[in-house]
């Protein structure tokens, strides 16, 4: 082949790249344009793309416009998610031990976990810290006859962990430690806790339980945690209605659910799950207020067809600061749940058990302390809904004053 | 901006290709000032403040150039280099170790100066050297004075060398800038140069930097000998394949615009000595230094004694030019120790030993350096060699951390291996010419191009090193 020739197949494609792509994203952006923009959210990366950044002399001298061009160029270029999808395609292609942080086994998508660093860690004291702070609030529960209940459940990469490849850390020392040693801390404490990670790995199939693209669990393993929670509060003396298995019927949705793990495959995931939703006989009217605000009278966020992408925050419309869903059925006891995001899909069951339901997410919430809150509406039943990767973090959910 | 970024791949370089290309050759001048231009915008972009202190080095250099241009007397030549030298060492000086200075000020003496928090301009260490180079070689009369302001700060500001080097001697371009001729060779040869940099940095450098990132950032209880051995590698990887990828697109995209920059890496992780090592390693600032401090202070021929005297103040300097931190400093002694060894008698030595026991006792300590290097105390140094030398082994954690490091990155480990001797350019020497080689080798370019940019897209780890010097 002459030389020249050879020249431009390198040149032509080099230089038609360095010049179309941002022509055709100042294209793609113009009104009317027929290229399809990248969109303003990327429902893969779960965040909203960078905006064009705001000329001001302060921005400009202390380099934060340009910095701001550098982040709106590298979210909106044309054909970024292709881009991605492509880079993924290639990773999965190639077997890499993780692809985009994601362990893809044959059944189960899990998180590419860190090389363990825990040496240092004194995970008694940790636990007892944790521990002496949960027993204040126990306390302050039961001196108006309340009952605090700490619900501990496996997150997905620990109820998954033999799942792991055998060359892949999977952490099981540091989570056999944190389990051991808060559960220690809190029996020494004489604080009520129900560690539901046996009940899981008894299950016959784990997978119907807990998500295989996502790092929650299934809405039938919320119901499962439901069930057990229901138990453990009827043997501490309270009485109130429990949905049982012949009173709820669960269907899985048709749409496309991206979970945690599944949506960093860009669509490629070779492990897909259907997200699942209830009918129960038991669901009585109620009202619902978020942050102090009435909402619509919903505990599933539905999608309006089948064709939308679902997620896990389907179940009460995901995290908030504060929800109430009121029954109106003052004879049953209310209950304040507070948590991470696991306390979602339980509490769009637990509901039609109580009076009231208060949820707290005191990552979000900001009014008032744990404590002040618990004095000021003094929920009959207060429960902390937390996973085993969380037992021990003083951060979030765990800043229990 | 970095190159491995879209504001630079998609927008900057796009946009100066056209602005170039558009004006005729003979329009040299009117070239000249599209490239000052961009090159400036390019500066302002990654640092809107420091612009003003890069003009402020030029203009030191372009007046101090001129007034010797102009002194009758010799002495009136060196008052006027000594003054821009002075001027331009302080500027590095105030910008890159006041802080530093005050933090050793007040551990010292026990004091509590307020520490100020100066912002260094990016690239004030490549620029400062650069406009010394200028301002030494018209003392030198090695070359005339550049009487167009526009060619000095072209000279200094050109951008594909401005913030990472290579340091680009005024005489190397000093013809080039006024007169060059830019052509389809060059321009191919350049945009191959480009495109093999822009895969070791994006394919290379990158993965395993951030094995050499999580790794060096382990507590002394979980680094283990393997994960330490495993860290050092990586990193000496990653930071011969971040600079030398960075240097191959100066140096490509310099010859795309008709400049012909002098190389900077000659594959360093094949010597056989440090001596040779440093021959090979960052060789626009050894020959800086060699030219510039080591021959002025007597080189090696006011006897032995001085010779080793030299190469300590040679390579402290370096230390110190690499950062303003103690790892530095010991980085550059470490080096200066084995030098001077190797120059009382090692070096004799390893010439009289077989061939493999040279490689790997410049590769045992060139590794060693760049743990001194990559740690920012010197209790980390301390800790992270106890870890490789003296370190308790994970047992079978270790061999499981070995199978996951290989599977997620012994494609990119071998590779590194492999691109980092010259074992590629030999097996295909004899048939690079051939037609099926050439198309086979446009090919892989291609394909390393899409990976780089793929890479790009779905990259957030994308540091370049030497930013910070």
């Amino acid at each position: 082949m002459k030389k020249k020739l050879l020249r431009l197949l390198l040149m032509v494609p080099v230089l038609a790249t360095l010049f179309l792509v941002p022509a055709l994203t100042a294209l793609s952006a113009l009104p009317g344009s027929p290229l399809t923009p990248t969109a303003g959210y990327s429902v893969w990366e779960n965040r909203s793309m960078a905006d064009l950044p705001q000329l001001t002399a302060e921005s400009f001298w202390d380099g934060s416009y340009f910095a701001g061009w550098e982040t709106f160029l590298s979210d909106r270029f044309y054909g970024r998610d292709r881009w991605l999808q492509l880079n993924t395609a290639v990773e999965l292609l190639r077997r890499r031990g993780s692809v985009n942080d994601t362990v893809v086994t044959e059944d189960v998508l899990l998180p590419q976990n860190p090389i363990p660093d825990y040496g240092a860690r004194d995970y008694a004291a940790e636990a007892e810290a944790m521990a002496a702070q949960l027993a204040d609030i126990d306390a302050l529960v039961r001196s108006y006859g309340g009952t605090f209940l700490y619900v501990g459940l496996p997150e997905q990469r620990s109820l998954f962990r033999d799942v792991y490849p055998d060359w892949q850390e999977n952490n099981a020392a540091h989570l056999e430690n944190t389990e051991t040693a808060f559960a220690a801390a809190m029996e020494a404490r004489e604080v009520p806790l129900l560690l539901l990670r046996p009940l899981y790995e008894a299950a016959e199939d784990r997978t119907a339980l807990y998500s295989v693209v996502d790092h929650h669990y299934t809405l039938p393993g919320a119901y499962v945690a439901y069930r057990a929670v229901c138990d453990a509060l009827a043997e501490a003396g309270w009485d109130f209605p429990v949905v049982t298995e012949d009173q709820i019927s669960f269907q899985q949705l048709p749409n496309p659910f991206l979970g945690t793990y599944n949506r960093k495959l860009y669509g490629l995931s070779p492990v897909e799950e259907q997200l699942w939703v209830y009918h129960s006989e038991m669901a009585v009217p109620f009202t619902r207020t978020d942050g102090g605000e009435p909402v619509a009278a919903e505990v599933l966020d539905l999608p309006d067809g089948s064709w939308q992408y679902v997620y896990y925050n389907l179940y009460m419309g995901g995290d908030q600061a504060e929800t109430v869903v009121d029954t109106g059925r003052e004879a049953l006891p209310s209950i304040l749940i507070w948590g991470d995001s696991f306390t979602n899909a339980l509490e769009s069951l637990a509901w039609m058990s109580f009076d009231e339901m208060r949820s707290l997410d005191l990552r979000y919430y900001r009014e008032m302390t744990l404590r002040q809150y618990i004095e000021t509406y003094r929920p009959d039943i207060v429960l902390c809904v937390r996973d085993d990767l969380n037992y021990l973090s003083t951060a979030g959910n765990g800043t229990v004053q | 901006m970095v190159f491995s970024s879209f504001a630079f791949l998609f927008v900057f370089f796009p946009a100066v290709l056209l602005c170039y290309f558009v004006i005729r050759q003979r329009h040299r001048f009117a070239r000249n000032l599209v490239l000052l231009f961009f090159s400036l915008g390019f500066y302002l972009y990654g640092e809107p403040k420091g612009i003003f202190v890069m003009l402020a080095v030029i203009a030191v250099s372009y007046v101090s150039a001129m007034a010797m241009e102009r002194a009758k007397t010799r002495a009136g030549r060196r008052w006027a280099m000594g003054l821009a030298v002075a001027a331009m060492v302080a500027v590095l000086g105030y910008y890159k170790y006041t802080g530093f200075l005050v933090e050793n000020v007040n551990g010292l003496f026990g004091l509590s100066l307020p520490v100020p928090q100066i912002i260094m301009p990016i690239g004030i260490s490549f620029f400062t050297f650069q406009s010394m180079s200028y301002v030494l070689d018209v003392y030198r009369e090695t070359v005339p004075a550049q009487r167009n302001p526009l060619y000095v700060a072209l000279y200094v500001t050109l951008f594909p060398q401005l913030v990472a080097g290579p340091i680009v001697r005024y005489e190397t371009v000093a013809q080039e800038i006024v007169s060059r001729r830019e052509t389809m060779d060059d321009f191919y040869a350049g945009m191959t140069r480009f495109i093999v940099g822009l895969g070791k940095k994006m394919l290379l450098a990158n993965p395993l930097g951030e094995v050499a990132a999580d790794l060096f950032g382990l507590s002394a209880l979980a680094l283990t000998p393997t994960k330490a051995w495993i860290g050092a590698v990586c990193f000496a990887l990653q930071i011969l394949f971040d600079f030398s990828g960075y240097s191959d697109m100066a140096i490509g995209m310099g010859r795309m615009f008709g400049f012909h920059f002098l190389e900077n890496f000659t594959f360093p992780y094949i010597c056989r000595s440090i001596t040779d090592f440093w021959r090979r390693w960052h060789i626009s600032l050894s020959t800086w230094f060699r030219d510039y401090i080591y021959i002025p202070l007597g080189g090696n021929r006011k006897g032995k004694a001085r010779q080793l005297l030299n190469l300590l103040i040679v390579w402290t300097l370096t230390g110190f030019w690499h950062g303003a931190s103690w790892n530095f400093v010991l980085w550059g002694l470490y080096f200066a120790a084995l030098l001077i060894l190797e120059k009382l008698f090692l070096g004799r030595l390893l010439d009289r030993l077989p061939r493999a026991v040279g490689h790997v006792y410049a590769l045992f300590f060139v590794l060693i350096g760049w743990v001194i290097f990559n740690c920012t105390s010197l209790a980390d140094i301390g800790t992270y060699l106890h870890a490789m030398f003296a370190g308790t082994s994970a047992g079978a954690a270790d061999w499981q951390y070995v199978q996951w490091f290989l599977r997620q990155y012994g494609l990119e480990l071998l590779a590194a291996v492999l691109v980092s001797t010259p074992l590629l350019q030999r097996a295909v020497a004899r048939w690079k010419d051939r037609p099926l080689a050439r198309l086979g080798w446009t090919v892989w370019l291609l394909a390393v191009f899409g990976l780089s940019l793929l890479a790009l897209a779905s990259s957030s780890f994308n540091p370049f090193i030497y930013f910070r010097f």
